[in-house]
């Protein structure tokens, strides 16, 4: 072997935290983006589940997914283009990392990870948790702390068609609690900064999603492991017709914890992509529309972020719902406080 | 999902782990297979082989960061593979490229083949590293250890191209002074 390829052996056995730093700003350059990629082998089963009309639970999910895996960077700049191969992608761009100081929380949030761990015991034992109550895709359980937690759940089919955006909410550090009012809900984070879009419409549902990290992850849960935050949101339903669903969100993170991998949304090649921004005030939101090939339903996402707050209106919908949509998206730019 | 979640579903024997695996990291394997291999048919089965490896080896190995794992992993069976065919494709590659560079670290040294030894190298590589500042750090293991190209690495590096070039070119004369001293090159 020659001696240079030795020499490369050996860089190969570099450390994996050396290399952890070093695979965040690679990630930062071309994979921490949203990329919407076609997927031929899951359009039928996302296009037969999608004909019924988007239920207003996927859509939570869908929203829920994108958080967690996306940990919540702040969005300011959407790009789309497309691959070498004629791909069309989708690149949610971030300004920055902004994190909010768990010092500026005032809410009950901030002691989740004790919930957190006493849900660790159990977990860690196999015990399954009481069933509630089912709810759609979710199942609503409470623990013996009056904790309420909400796992996803569903058919065969859809958990296959959801599949690329499950994630197990059934894990410890995964708390769902529903809340009656916006109010109520803002109460229990306690953050000054965040102000969750009052719409006319009734919610569905409404409740705070917060994920926590495990220190040393559950490869090596024992009791005496322990959470830290990581990202927590507000959560709201909204069912606009029989055929659009919408969901709004504001999030935050903490810490600088990453979570690495690319966060990939699919859809169907046939899909188009536009994006807009549209000032209302001192603020310029930016809309992603995805319009679906015949028999999908339409998508139309509004972004925007401030005081670390991560805002986002998703609406699925079909082409008869469209006046409706946008008097939703305009109801909803202008419910932040001026 | 994330990688806690994933792992659990190694450790479970769960092959779904293999699925989002696939979902989550095929696009950051492809890449480093491809920038060694050159080839987007070796480099997907190099990819499929780093599916397998992994389901056999992670229960075991515990891998705290499956993302570098896993790259760890796809390097070696990129490299590999191309010395084992013995090919000549790897003109052109951006792995082509880095060796040529690391051959003027070598020039005119004996580097060490046996196991003991290149264990020894290895781990002093680990200190030259270590002794990095943060934009030589990136830059050293974006070029040798991922082989990105070097305007990829100037790029996520926060520099030009021109004084990428020009810091990788130092850092392999420190790193050549490095290795004489640690007696690797006589």
């Amino acid at each position: 072997m020659k001696n240079e390829e030795l020499l490369a052996d050996a860089i190969g056995g570099l450390d994996e935290e050396l290399l952890l730093s070093v695979n965040r700003k690679r990630d930062m350059e071309d994979t921490n983006k949203l990329v919407v990629v076609k997927d031929e082998a899951k359009t039928e089963a996302k296009r037969s589940f999608r004909k019924i009309s988007m239920p207003l639970t996927a859509c939570l999910v869908l929203l829920l997914a994108f958080a967690v895996a996306g940990a919540t960077a702040l969005v300011r700049g959407l790009n789309i283009g497309q691959t070498d191969e004629g791909e069309k992608t989708v690149e949610y761009v971030p300004d920055s990392y902004e994190t909010v100081p768990l010092s500026e929380l005032t809410g009950d949030v901030v002691n989740t990870p004790a919930t957190m761990k006493a849900r660790l015991i159990p977990y860690l034992a196999g015990e399954a948790v009481p069933v509630d109550g089912m709810e759609g895709m979710f199942v609503v359980e409470t623990d013996a702390e009056g904790q309420e937690h909400t796992h996803i759940i569903g058919s065969d089919d859809d958990v296959d068609t959801f599949k690329v955006y499950s994630f197990n909410v059934g894990l410890p550090g995964n708390l769902y609690k529903a809340f009656e009012t916006y109010d109520a809900a803002e109460a229990y984070i306690g953050y000054a900064g965040i102000h969750m879009p009052r719409l006319s419409k009734a919610t569905e549902q409404l409740g705070v999603f917060t994920t926590g990290l495990m220190d040393g992850g559950y490869m090596s849960a024992n009791a005496d492991s322990t959470f830290h935050l990581l990202t927590t949101g507000i959560y709201a339903g909204y069912k606009i017709s029989n055929t659009c669903t919408a969901v709004s969100a504001a999030s935050i993170q903490f810490g600088d914890q990453y979570q690495s991998g690319p966060t990939i949304y699919k859809d169907s090649q046939n899909s188009t992509f536009t994006q807009e921004t549209r000032t209302v005030g001192a603020r310029e939101f930016s809309i992603l529309r995805i319009d679906g090939a015949e028999g999908l339903n339409d998508v139309v996402k509004v972004f925007w972020s401030e005081n670390k707050v991560e805002y986002r209106l998703e609406i699925f919908y079909t082409p008869d719902d469209e006046a409706a949509v946008e008097a939703l998206i305009t109801e909803w730019m202008n419910a932040f406080p001026s | 999902m994330r990688d806690a979640e994933l792992l659990e579903l190694y450790q479970n024997r769960d092959e779904r782990a293999i699925e989002e695996t696939m979902r989550r990291y095929r696009n950051y394997l492809m890449k480093i297979a491809m920038q060694i291999l050159g080839d987007e048919q070796d480099a997907e089965e190099c990819v499929n082989d780093t599916y397998h490896a992994a389901w056999n080896t992670v229960p075991e190995k515990n891998p705290e960061m499956l993302s570098t794992y896993l790259g760890k992993i796809v390097r070696q069976k990129a490299i590999d593979r191309l010395r084992t065919r013995r090919r000549m494709k790897r003109q052109g590659t951006e792995y082509a490229a880095s060796l040529e560079e690391l051959s003027e670290v070598v020039a005119g040294g004996t580097m060490p083949e046996q196991e003991a030894e290149a264990e020894a190298l290895r781990q002093a590589i680990v200190r030259f590293v270590k002794t990095l500042p943060e934009d030589a750090r990136t830059l050293f293991v974006g070029r040798y250890f991922y082989f990105d190209s070097l305007k990829e690495t100037a790029a996520y590096s926060g520099m030009s191209e021109s004084k990428a070039k020009s810091m990788l070119f130092r850092l392999r004369g420190k790193l050549r002074e490095f290795l004489k001293k640690e007696g690797f090159i006589v």
